[in-house]
């Protein structure tokens, strides 16, 4: 088992109420073990609680219930300037008064390293985040993301034993933030901190890190590895705040031997769910956009009548195309795929991706996305054409809450 | 409790120094103005006498209420004459309006005394004014009609004031977003109506704070009427000034002081109410 | 075109009360190197006399003394005191926090002749102590506080809220992190604080007369000079070095504020 960076105990934070403000719980009897060298992230919408946790952590608030000890130490009584953790701040808290060097230089120098020592570490410390010579500039004449990595090696300069990571990226544009994304998983992983991470985006969190903790109202809502949380989400908010999830309303008709569900007018396979569920009891089914594919509706004649090449036909059918008057149902049933017919109501070319809405009989409509590749048929749909959303059993979760 | 003891260690020093030398010789003054003499056995005698004898002197509060209206015209003139100012400096100047700004604001750091000397010796009988015109023919006598009037007093702190006006009109216009004229232009306004209809309401805070801070003082100003408003341009700060200098009715001169304080606070207050504290202070 | 025209006429203007701002003043410059006791046209001729004078004046540079050892002081005073109430404005958040800002600021805005009839009364009928420079000088705080404190207050609200926390981060006390980081950070703020409440305590007349002993501050003196017309080149004189004096300090204390500004 690996060592115990951080561990919070029951830890709770209540806001009281104030002037003009109500009491608010941002976090809620917490309980949590971030383990030493790992890339851990607090995910979540504003207001969610993760700010919270982090400032917790550093020692900016104080927890009202429960203990959080660092390095098995605990840091109740601890102030911020005692704990062996360091902070990179969303808006990097650089100081005007001190140049590059100063500023890297701080901690040290509180610390009361002789100069010599200190000199060096900080050169040390700006050559890591790529910033070597820039010690005697002024940090107004830094860029975004110049001051973001002055912000990085004055934390790391200290040595912490966590560093503690508040949406560092936030201010920088798009193509930035990427770039600088796996830089930071890159130094992580080279320095073997243990980095506790705060954001909004998941795509960010998917990215960079070991274990995720997706968080709302200020409970964790789920933790676990970025594949585990995307693609077995323990709730529909989770599903819903991790990428984009279409969610129909269903209801259980089979149990055994296998998991049969009534969604959208149509019975359908799907895999077993992690809760237990009742028979007739009524459930929500996530799927993901990219796990739909969509279906001519028709005979294979009929296809072939519209002016469907060859090529085309054998990508649809997986190379075996059936006889000419089968009809695609009944193939994809033989195939043991889902298949709801629908229709398509929208249609929006967004590059990579041609993004379908597709209308279903009850009235419930589904969200598709289909990759841009040249030759597939799926990306030629229009609005009205009627089609067959599509997906393997196991690519739906039900879920209860 | 480690906040409280940092935030009482900060702010003690500050709060128990205005308390003991502003809030508590205001409510001193408050309380003198009950007391029958100023000085010796008769100050320790509680009377209403000095509020009967102020409430029955039209003259008196003739002159203090001529002090208001002559303070208010001379603010709302000294406003009138900044706003233009401010204004090239905001939006027409460009790059030179700090350096431009600069050049006015510093004479409001130029001794006030001497500022108020300069028009003595301007307007003097036998003053510059009156001399130059009498070396280049153009008047034959002195000019003593320029001097030791209200309309000396008026013209000495207009000059006086216009740099103090000019520097939060100039805020004020500053904080105006300029994408907001440019909205105002694209929905259709002309400039004059882009003025009148956007760029006047948003920097009334800025009109209203220069206007405070020339009319509290103007109206218990006494220097400058003392220097160059002779007996017709006499204001009511130097009846209040009077009191405890020469007369030595300091309870009556108390209470004089204190009708003034509540005149300027009424519009202080309705200002407050009408605006952001910070909005007025420039912040 | 339109707007070639507007910027003259707005130009114009400018200059037009620039120079009604600057004439007055040039003008004395001018009389003070005089030589006649008259402020007046035609000019006599040129003299350095006054100039001279002013260092027999011994009453006028006592005064003048007096003024710069009062200035002193209480603009320290006032901007030790203010900056630290502008530091726990800007970090704290307590009962009676408005109230606090609303009196601190009221001094700025009440006449001065209200303050210098209240500090009277409390000085001579309370604690019956006799008028000198301390008490002129407490009452220079009085009205610096609220200069200080508006100043300094802007220019800490002008930084981000979480520099103490950085700080502290990096290992710093919270005292130590008031003086190694918001202290330096306000540096410009606090200099030009500074400076103006010295040249508003050095021009302060109206409320400094009530609570003057018989050891006049320069403005008093000068004042009292003024009845004295063979007196006034002298005045004029010494006012003159003083205006290009403060004009050098306020230029100094502009362009620190706006480097500090230019963040």
């Amino acid at each position: 088992m690996a060592e115990v960076a951080v561990e919070l105990k029951d830890v709770s934070k209540v806001f009281p109420a104030g002037r003009g403000a109500q009491r608010v719980t941002a976090v809620n009897a917490m309980n949590l073990q971030i383990w030493r060298g790992e890339f851990f992230t607090f995910l979540g919408p504003s207001g969610c609680g993760k700010t919270t946790t982090l400032r917790m952590i550093a020692g900016f608030e104080n927890p009202t219930a429960g203990e959080i000890t660092i390095a098995g130490e605990p840091m109740t009584d601890v102030p911020a300037n005692k704990r062996p953790v360091n902070t990179v701040f969303q808006n990097y808290a650089l100081f005007p008064h001190l140049n590059v060097g100063q500023n890297v230089g701080f901690g040290l120098k509180i610390k009361r390293v002789a100069a010599p020592e200190r000199e060096r570490r900080v050169k040390e410390a700006l050559e890591l985040v790529r910033m070597g010579g820039y010690e005697n500039r002024r940090t107004t004449q830094l860029s975004g993301g110049q001051q973001q990595r002055i912000a990085l090696a004055r934390a790391l300069v200290n040595e912490p034993t966590v560093l503690l990571l508040d949406e560092p990226l936030g201010a920088l544009d798009l193509k930035l933030r990427k770039e600088v994304q796996l830089e930071l998983k890159q130094l992580q992983s080279q320095l073997g901190i243990t980095f506790i991470y705060v954001t909004h985006d998941q795509e960010e969190a998917l990215t960079m890190s070991d274990r995720i903790a997706v968080m709302q109202d200020g409970v964790i809502q789920q933790m676990g590895a970025p594949r585990e949380i995307y693609e077995s989400p323990a709730n529909r908010f989770v599903a819903d705040f991790i990428g984009e999830t279409n969610f129909l309303n269903g209801r259980l008709s089979q149990t055994t031997p296998a998991y049969r569900l009534t969604v959208a007018e149509n019975e359908i396979a799907v895999k077993p769910p992690e809760t237990a569920v009742s028979l007739n009891q009524a459930v929500t089914l996530a799927i993901r956009p990219e796990k739909i594919n969509l279906y001519p509706v028709g005979t294979v004649a009929d296809l072939q009548a519209q002016g469907t090449t060859a090529a085309e036909l054998r990508r649809l059918f997986q190379g075996n195309i059936p006889t000419a008057n089968s009809t695609v149902g009944d193939y994809l049933q033989g195939e043991g795929l889902v298949a709801l017919p629908g229709t398509v109501v929208e249609s929006i070319y967004i590059g990579t991706d041609i993004r379908y809405q597709v209308k279903l009989p009850n009235g419930e409509s589904l969200i598709v996305r289909v990759q841009n590749l040249s030759g597939r048929y799926d990306t030629r749909f229009k609005v009205g054409d009627a089609v067959y959303a599509v997906w393997q059993p196991h690519e739906a979760q039900i879920l209860t809450s | 409790m480690e906040e409280r003891r940092r935030l009482s260690i900060l702010i003690t020093p500050s709060a128990i120094f205005m308390l003991v030398l502003f809030v508590l010789p205001l409510l001193i003054m408050v309380v003198y103005t009950f007391r029958q003499g100023s000085f010796g056995p008769t100050s320790r005698i509680f009377t209403l006498a000095h509020y009967h004898d102020f409430l029955s002197d039209r003259a008196l509060q003739g002159l203090l209420w001529r002090s208001v209206v002559q303070s208010f015209w001379i603010s709302l003139i000294s406003v009138c004459l900044a706003y233009p100012v401010a204004y090239h400096l905001s939006f027409q100047a460009g790059e030179r309006k700090m350096t431009l700004l600069t050049i006015i604001i510093v004479t409001a750091w130029v001794s006030f005394l001497l500022r108020i000397l300069a028009w003595k010796v301007l307007l003097g009988g036998s003053g510059a004014i009156a001399s130059l015109a009498q070396s280049l023919g153009l008047s034959e006598e002195g000019m003593p009609f320029l001097i030791y009037s209200q309309e000396a007093v008026n013209l000495t702190l207009i000059y006086v004031w216009i740099p103090f006006v000019a520097l939060p009109i100039f805020a004020g216009l500053e904080r105006i977003d300029p994408s907001l004229h440019e909205a105002a232009y694209d929905l259709g306004c002309s400039r004059p109506e882009a003025f009148v209809r956007v760029t006047l309401p948003l920097s009334l805070p800025g009109v209203v704070a220069g206007f405070l801070f020339v009319f509290i003082p103007t109206v218990g100003e006494y220097v400058t009427p003392s220097l160059v408003g002779g007996t017709t341009g006499v204001m009511f700060g130097n009846i209040v000034r009077d009191q405890f200098v020469r007369a030595l009715n300091w309870p009556l001169g108390s209470l004089m002081s204190l009708a003034m304080l509540i005149v300027v606070l009424i519009p202080l207050v309705i200002a407050a109410r009408l605006f952001k504290f910070s909005d007025l202070a420039g912040l | 075109m339109e707007l070639r025209n507007r910027f003259s006429l707005g130009s114009l203007y400018y200059w037009l009360v620039a120079l009604f701002l600057y004439l007055p003043i040039l003008l004395l410059i001018v009389f003070s190197f005089n030589d006649s006791t008259n402020l007046r046209f035609p000019l006599t001729g040129f003299t350095l006399r006054w100039y001279q004078e002013l260092f027999g004046a011994g009453e006028l540079l006592k005064s003048l003394w007096n003024s710069i050892w009062v200035g002193l002081w209480s603009s320290l005073a006032a901007t030790v005191l203010g900056t630290m109430a502008a530091i726990a404005i800007n970090r704290f958040e307590f009962p009676g926090k408005n109230i606090f800002i609303g009196i601190s600021a009221l001094p700025l805005v009440i006449p001065s002749v209200v303050i210098g009839v209240a500090l009277l009364i409390l000085y001579r009928q309370v604690f019956d102590v006799e008028l000198s420079l301390l008490t002129v000088g407490l009452g220079h705080v009085v009205i610096n506080i609220p200069i200080v404190l508006l100043i300094v207050s802007s220019r800490l609200a002008g930084f981000p809220a979480n520099m103490e926390e950085a700080a502290m981060d990096l290992g710093a006390s919270f005292w130590g992190a008031q003086l190694q980081v918001i202290l330096p950070m306000s540096l410009p703020a606090l200099v030009a604080a500074f400076l103006t409440a010295f040249t508003t305590s050095f021009d302060e007349y109206a409320m400094s007369v009530f609570v003057v002993g018989t050891n006049a501050t320069l403005p008093v003196y000068m004042y009292s000079q003024l009845r004295f017309p063979r007196r006034i080149p002298i005045v004029v004189a010494l006012g003159a070095l003083i205006m290009v004096g403060s004009v050098v300090m306020i230029f100094v204390s502009e362009r620190l504020r706006r480097a500090g500004e230019a963040k």
